[in-house]
């Protein structure tokens, strides 16, 4: 079990995604820069390269005017009704997935930890339902170490 | 605010960039703990941090080009009018507020019946409203005409009843110009209502100055008000309120060839000491009607007679020509009598002081300037009156305004300069008339006539003293107006230059109007004017079938 003195010397990011994320098993997390009553976190370690690659994959490509290269065409697709089936997410994260892993990628350096620097980003399972989209997603790091989370996503897709 | 704050999604993308940046580096040498790269902190703080300091810095770097006069001058636009005002305060250069053009109006009505006109009563004309500031009661008995707003109803020839009101835009703005005779229709239409017009050319409406306007004037703010230099002069002019509009000016003094004054000497030679000052006190030329009373010098074997009325240095001064002579408070004559003659010479009598002017051209279009002019009234029966019998009759004439009250104002002990006289004089006119065609295809709507006549027009009396119309200038006006698909050719200008002298001169071209260099004459580029009217712009539209089919 990691202890904070594991940590030491890492740099920290504002946690954006607070409980068990990612854990193990399904913890539903609040997605929040300071919850109630908190003045709010920090996050180091896989946490925060869980937490880049979540707020990367999420942000609107063009959305940030001065920077409009960051984000991803994935919830682009979304916003324009693409989806209607598993398949189409599907299609949607892979052709988002390039883009994505360049800017993580782009955003490290060789000096960074291992766990903090991303190997590959695979789709685990999808669930298509009326209101939602739900997105299993295995984070393989530089480290070699797997981690799995789900991601619910608000979208109509009827 | 003085300077606004641009919108946020109105900034420079590299000045966002350096600034987030710099934010990144700034905090990140604060806090070596931190990620920047990506995340929460880059994407929340960091990056709006950025926006938000951009957006400051640049409304601090606005703020102050808006207080140089280099850059106000290079972008008149850039701050809004309370900073402007401010800085040009410096340079006690204040705003021209606008005001708002008032003149008269002749009501006609069926009945002989008193008619009451109320306070706030509504007129449109030339798609302006004006409206009358007081109450007006037409009566028919002069005897109960005692109060201000008491107006004498006299008959007209076609047996109805007419009476003149006052009447003033309600808002200011120089596009508030009603020229004489154009109808001027009441909203409310009062009892036994015929017809409405203006009795005379609407005048006074000016627009507020621009911050381009106020600019142009820096250099005259800090000139020292004095018949000094050409500077000075002109700025000691436009100090004054009243004269403050002045369109253009043009000063002839020692060592012009213009400058006749200056020779009365027994040497041929010029003396010096003497100014002739040229100014045009607005864009168009005013029609003036004078109610005078003439004379009958002749009687004619057919019982109609030759009458003679003078024209004093004070009914219009320096005033251009006589456009026609009626009868008085006859409003539904058309035309004029025929102009017999028409004579100037120069007024200098019972004045304290007075320029030295010796002659008819030397004093032309001066406030000094007087006329008798002879006419024919081939209405009036003469069989019954004597030589020597007076009848009121109605003088027209072009003229510019205040040209009198500049030469009093100059000639004050106050003002004028103590080695030199000043003669004020209207310039010497060239009246154009422009004549074009416009061609369109068909189904192309025609385009607003009345607009391009009025932007030819603007452009022809902005034409400062040099002497020179250009075509193209008056193709780029009538172009801002003209669709993709309409053009504009043929242009054809016609320039009648009225000497001092009284003779006319005609200058005409479809490239430009070169005003004659006749300084004996006191005709030259330093001395004439150029005056258009939109009735004097005459508009051919063609249609033409397209050809691209």
């Amino acid at each position: 079990m990691s202890t904070v003195a594991d940590y030491a010397g890492r740099t920290n990011d504002l946690l954006a995604f607070h409980g068990d994320f990612p854990g193990r098993g399904e913890r539903l997390v609040e997605q929040s820069l300071a919850p109630p009553g908190t003045g709010g976190l920090v996050c180091t370690g896989v946490q925060k390269t869980a937490q880049k690659l979540l707020l990367v994959l999420l942000l609107k490509k063009g959305s940030m005017r001065y920077l409009p290269d960051a984000g991803t065409a994935f919830m682009i697709q979304a916003a324009r009704g693409r989806w209607r089936t598993a398949a189409d997410v599907s299609q949607s994260f892979y052709a988002a997935r390039l883009d994505l892993v360049r800017q993580l990628r782009s955003a490290e350096l060789d000096s960074d930890p291992a766990d903090e620097r991303v190997s590959s980003v695979d789709l685990t399972g999808i669930t298509v339902a009326a209101d939602s989209v739900s997105l299993g997603m295995r984070l393989t790091t530089a480290a070699g170490s797997d981690y799995t989370f789900i991601a619910p996503i608000r979208v109509g897709t009827k | 605010m003085a300077v606004e704050l641009r919108p946020l999604d109105d900034l420079d993308p590299a000045l966002v960039s350096d600034a987030l940046a710099e934010t990144v580096a700034r905090v990140q040498e604060d806090n070596p703990t931190l990620d920047l790269r990506l995340g929460p902190f880059f994407s929340v703080l960091a990056y709006y941090h950025a926006v938000l300091a951009t957006q400051r810095q640049v409304n601090v770097n606005d703020y102050l080009r808006a207080r140089s006069l280099k850059e106000l001058e290079a972008d008149p636009d850039l701050a809004d009018d309370d900073l402007v005002e401010g800085v040009l305060s410096n340079y006690r250069v204040s705003r021209k507020e606008g005001e708002r053009s008032a003149g008269e109006v002749t009501v006609v009505v069926g009945d002989d019946v008193t008619v009451v006109v109320g306070v706030g009563a509504v007129f449109e004309a030339g798609g302006g409203r004006f409206v009358t500031e007081r109450v007006y009661t037409a009566k028919l008995e002069e005897s109960q005409v005692d109060a201000a707003g008491d107006r004498l109803l006299t008959p007209t020839a076609d047996g109805n009843w007419a009476f003149t009101i006052d009447v003033i835009a309600e808002e200011v703005g120089a596009s508030f110009e009603v020229k004489k005779d154009a109808a001027v229709v009441p909203l409310s239409l009062p009892p036994g209502y015929v017809n409405s017009f203006a009795a005379s050319d609407f005048s006074g409406g000016l627009s507020a100055e621009t911050n381009a306007d106020m600019l142009g004037r820096l250099q005259l703010g800090v000139a020292a008000k004095a018949v000094s230099n050409r500077v000075n002069m002109q700025a000691m002019l436009r100090e004054v309120e009243e004269f403050s509009r002045v369109v253009a000016s043009s000063i002839v003094g020692y060592g012009d060839p213009e400058m006749h004054r200056d020779r009365h000497s027994i040497f041929p030679v010029s003396m010096g000491g003497r100014v002739d000052w040229y100014v045009r006190t607005q864009s168009e030329v005013m029609r003036l009607k004078v109610t005078k009373e003439a004379t009958l010098v002749a009687k004619g074997a057919d019982g109609l007679g030759t009458w003679q009325v003078s024209l004093g240095r004070d009914d219009a001064p320096g005033f251009y020509e006589v456009v026609s002579v009626r009868p008085a408070d006859a409003e539904e004559v058309v035309g004029t009598y025929e102009i017999l003659s028409e004579d100037r010479a120069i007024d200098l009598t019972g004045l304290g002081f007075a320029p030295d002017v010796t002659g008819l051209a030397e004093g032309a279009y001066s406030r000094f300037q007087t006329a008798v002019v002879r006419f024919a009234d081939t209405a009036t029966r003469v069989d019954a009156l004597s030589l020597g019998a007076h009848a009121d009759y109605d003088v027209e004439v072009r003229v510019l305004p205040l040209v009198g009250e500049i030469q009093d104002y100059v000639s004050s002990r106050d003002v004028r300069g103590h080695g030199a006289d000043c003669l004020i004089r209207a310039p010497v006119p060239c009246f154009v008339t422009i004549n074009f065609g416009i061609y369109k295809q068909a189904g192309e709507e025609t385009p607003d006539l009345d607009a391009v006549r009025a932007a030819v027009c603007a452009e022809v009396n902005s034409v400062g003293f040099v002497g020179r119309l250009y075509a193209s200038a008056i193709h780029d006006a009538i172009g801002g107006h003209l669709r993709d698909n309409v053009h504009a050719s043929g242009l054809d200008m016609h320039g009648r230059i009225r000497y001092p002298l009284g003779s006319d001169e005609y200058v005409r071209s479809n490239e430009v109007l070169v005003i004659p260099d006749d300084p004996g004459a006191m005709v030259s580029p330093r001395t004439v004017q150029f005056f258009c009217s939109p009735e004097d712009v005459g508009i051919a539209v063609h249609t033409a079938v397209p050809s691209n089919l």
